[in-house]
């Protein structure tokens, strides 16, 4: 974590974070972070602020209360009827929130340091100790243009003992879409979360969430990556304390010359923390999938329980799947795995139900389905889990033309 | 149980102080220090080569200056001053000795410290050592038994000027001149090494045995070793290595190229017990290591085992290119860290062939304040139908104050290729150290016990000779890591 005296200010680190993009470019292979997802193309790219446009309220996928971001600008927010419990305000001209917040994301890092260099809009949302918000809370990513960028910064603030359900709909049209969402849950809080990524067969699409868990926290999270031409999806875990919990699941499904990258980083700074990975990726045509996923346990992590199990299966010849989970580990007295398996449909699977004769096409279907199933088991809270079941559903459908 | 009591044995024998640490005294002709086209010139000059070589050297040489030292690795590496290097010297003997009794008796007794069987070897089953002293291979025996099965083991240097075509057609075919930093490093510098070449047919006689030893100050050793297995041919290589104790740090950046034709199998075994430093790491070795073999024909197979203990940093990564049909390739690993070693260390297995296959079983041991790094690639390609990967990486911290770590990559661009990799990280367990405690032995004993237990898998793919030698120093490695 980044030590705050190293920016004193919030123009300070914004400096640093431009400089540093200068000296960098857009990495590619080099670079070991980014060793399987180069963003070379993006040198070649017009990238401009989006322009401020009016919103137009769209509805969402999923029943909630929506926050739209168009184009990667803020939602007009005195207009937004939210429930009690929930208060977001716009912190783009507040600095000092600003910088205190980007102390708590990884320091050297290209999306942190991309996040505070362009930012188009910054907006805190503070969900309430007493309150009971049983409606989600879906933060919508819309619109944009093809010679745009979207840097939205979110910082959500979850009091102890809180609850909420959140939704990333990411659906957006800029060249590159690269929200941030910071989320602090407080001592006992508990947070349901789903990260849907659907953007625009165009966009390049470089996302980052970070949870950052206090004592007996616990978060719910599953992504699934569908959508863009090129995806990094990096989700960060920070257990800030003791004796906290999360669950940070993916799909990607990739199709014609998609990259699908999914990125994760576990950090267990403090003892008795619990983690758990599922990763499945599911890839056709010409895709190629990426799963990077690193957990980390200090030196005073002990009892540390991290778990990780990332399987992909590859429906094409020309497809490609590439995988590096990552320990990292420092204290002795922890249970920590990984598993990974890359492979195709069984054939034998395929042949018993073929033999009770479902065609080959539905045969598919069942199988991919099934394998992908049991991760989204993992979602629990039912609307969540619905709704993403819909969507993979619906695209295992697509690809094997079974509709 | 014997290989236990020797183990106990040694650990009590080891007083705190490296077993294989001191300095003999011989004189040795020295190149300039520092890296230039002139010392490459030196060195090709003082080997004799034909100038092929020197044009070989110098490529690679200009390649280096061009690169940077990988940065990826879990090392914290100082910098390397590489023109404070001697990067040639060689025992001074007017002659190359032509049998034990020419060698120099200082020599031999060196030999003798180590327990390196040069003298009694003839008792020994089966074992030619060809003893590489700093750079210079001073002798090699059962030349002529292998001689009469049409078996070449000898110095690379004479293979480069015996063996010519060979040497010109196989070396830097598999880790090519520019393959990396320290590969380039080699390329242009290497004094010694060995060469063998396994005739068609041939099923080599004995196990063949290099024993590495580093001694004069300030001398990098830059070794490089060609094995070239014809259809259908088998030979078991094996490579041990102690070093004396000294203060400054040494670099040590070798090459191996194996290349296995149709039908042929290779079994590469290496214990490696370079000084590790003293507590703070101090004055250890780097062993910066490229190690890489080819199986070229269908149905061949490489097999690497390795026993890494020693070395204040390890950066090393045998890997298989499976390019022939049906072809198979194994890493068995035991790496040990202990004080301030740090290692990074694992395999890469390139499947190009239909059909190719390959395990890898790792299993890292990191006390002290030491970290332990497993990092490897499995790659399949398109054209390698129906492959197989099995990969098993298990780490045993002992103590709080380590690190144990494990970075996979695969990449798999074939549907019907499998991979499977698992990895698990765990300590000893108190009712494992509680049982051996109640049955009477100490600590360290019981560590050493339960620690061969966890690599067994491993050491079962020694050959025995070195296999005994193995457990020793595991036990030895870990000394002081407990109570």
């Amino acid at each position: 974590m980044q030590p705050e005296r190293l920016y004193k200010t919030w123009a300070d680190r914004k400096e640093a974070a431009q400089s540093y993009l200068e000296s960098v470019n857009w990495p590619n292979g080099q670079t070991e972070a980014w060793k399987f997802t180069s963003l070379s193309h993006l040198s070649d790219v017009v990238l401009n602020p989006p322009k401020q446009s009016s919103s137009i309220a769209r509805a969402a996928r999923l029943d909630g209360e929506v926050l739209n971001f168009t184009a990667g600008l803020a939602p007009h927010l005195a207009a937004a009827s939210l429930p009690a419990g929930i208060i977001a305000s716009d912190i783009s001209g507040d600095k000092a929130i600003c910088h205190k917040a980007f102390a708590l994301l990884p320091d050297n890092h290209h999306l942190t340091a991309l996040s505070a260099s362009c930012q188009t809009a910054a907006v805190k949302i503070e969900i309430a100790g007493s309150a009971k918000i049983d409606t989600p809370l879906i933060l919508q990513f819309t619109d944009g243009k093809i010679d745009e960028a979207s840097h939205p910064f979110i910082f959500i603030d979850i009091a102890d003992g809180a609850h909420l359900h959140l939704a990333e709909l990411h659906e957006g049209a800029s060249s590159l879409s690269q929200p941030l969402i910071l989320v602090r849950l407080g001592q006992g809080s508990t947070l349901d979360h789903i990260k849907l990524q659907d953007e625009a067969n165009h966009t390049t699409h470089l996302g980052l969430t970070l949870f950052r868990l206090d004592g007996q926290a616990n978060v719910n999270s599953f992504s699934v990556s569908k959508g863009s031409q090129i995806t990094r999806m990096e989700t960060h875990c920070f257990f800030a304390a003791p004796d906290a919990q999360a669950a940070m699941s993916a799909v990607y499904l990739g199709c014609d010359n998609q990259h699908h990258d999914i990125t994760t980083v576990v950090s267990h700074e403090y003892a008795d923390c619990k983690s758990r990975q599922l990763i499945r990726g599911v890839l056709d045509d010409k895709a190629r999938g990426v799963f990077q996923g690193r957990v980390r346990v200090a030196p005073d992590a002990q009892k540390t329980d991290g778990q990780q199990m990332s399987r992909a299966l590859l429906l094409s010849r020309d497809a490609e799947a590439d995988a590096k989970p990552e320990l990292e580990i420092f204290a002795d007295d922890v249970v920590c795995s990984h598993g990974a398996t890359v492979g195709e449909l069984d054939e034998t699977l395929l042949f018993y139900l073929k033999s009770r004769g479902i065609d080959e096409a539905e045969a598919r279907t069942m199988l991919i389905d099934a394998f992908l199933v049991d991760t989204l088991e993992e979602i629990s809270y039912q609307p969540f889990a619905d709704f993403l079941r819909g969507q993979v559903s619906g695209w295992t459908a697509r690809q094997t033309g079974v509709e | 149980m014997v290989a236990t009591v020797e183990t106990i044995e040694a650990v009590e024998q080891a007083t705190g102080a490296y077993k294989y640490g001191f300095v003999t005294d011989i004189e040795t002709e020295k190149s300039p220090k520092g890296l230039s086209e002139d010392v490459i010139r030196f060195i090709s000059g003082k080997k004799m080569e034909p100038e092929w070589m020197l044009t070989w050297r110098l490529k690679a040489y200009r390649y280096w200056l061009k690169m940077t030292p990988p940065d990826w690795a879990k090392l914290n590496v100082p910098p390397i001053d590489y023109d404070n290097i001697y990067y040639y010297a060689a025992p001074k003997s007017a002659e190359a000795p032509k049998s034990l009794d020419e060698v120099d008796p200082e020599l031999l007794r060196t030999y003798e410290k180590l327990g390196i069987p040069l003298n009694e070897q003839k008792m020994l089953a089966g074992v030619a050592v060809d003893a590489v002293f700093d750079s210079v291979s001073v002798a090699t025996t059962f030349r002529e038994e292998l001689a009469k099965a049409g078996v070449i083991f000898c110095p690379i240097s004479e293979a480069i000027r015996e063996y010519p075509d060979l040497v010109r057609k196989y070396m830097g075919s598999v880790v090519p001149v520019s393959d990396n930093y320290f590969s380039a490093l080699n390329s242009a510098v290497f004094t010694d090494g060995s060469f063998v070449y396994i005739p068609k047919g041939v099923r080599c006689p004995m196990e063949l045995s290099t024993y590495f030893r580093i001694n004069e100050k300030n001398t990098g050793q830059f070794e490089r070793t060609l094995i070239i297995a014809e259809d259908s041919s088998y030979v078991s290589y094996l490579e041990g290595c102690t070093a004396p104790q000294r203060d400054e740090n040494q670099l040590h950046a070798a090459v191996v190229e194996l290349v296995a034709q149709t039908d042929a199998e290779i079994k590469y075994s290496t214990v490696q017990n370079w000084y590790p430093g003293d507590e703070t790491g101090k004055g250890g070795i780097y062993n910066f290591v490229t190690k890489r073999g080819a199986c070229r024909g269908d149905r061949s197979k490489i097999s690497w085992t390795q026993v890494e203990t020693g070395s204040a940093i390890t950066w090393k990564y045998p890997s298989c290119v499976l390019k022939g049909k049906d072809s198979v390739g194994e890493f068995y690993s035991v790496a040990v860290t202990n004080g301030a070693q740090q290692a990074d260390t694992g395999t890469k297995m390139i499947h190009l062939g239909e059909g190719s296959r390959s395990t890898i079983i790792s299993k890292g041991i990191s006390a002290g304040r030491s970290n332990n790094t497993y990092r490897g690639l499995v790659e399949m390609n398109k054209a390698a139908e129906n492959s197989r990967n099995f990969t098993q990486c298990d780490s045993l911290l002992v103590g709080d104050t380590c690190g144990a770590h494990t970075v996979p990559y695969m990449v798999s661009r074939n549907p019907s290729a499998k991979i499977e990799h698992e990895a698990t990280t765990s300590r000893i367990s108190e009712d494992q150290l509680f049982y051996c405690l109640q049955r009477g032995l100490d600590e360290e004993e019981a560590v050493s016990l339960i620690v061969n237990g966890f690599c067994k898998e491993v050491m079962n793919e020694l050959p025995m000779e070195f296999a005994v030698e193995a457990q020793k120093l595991i036990g030895i490695s870990l000394e002081g890591s407990v109570g």
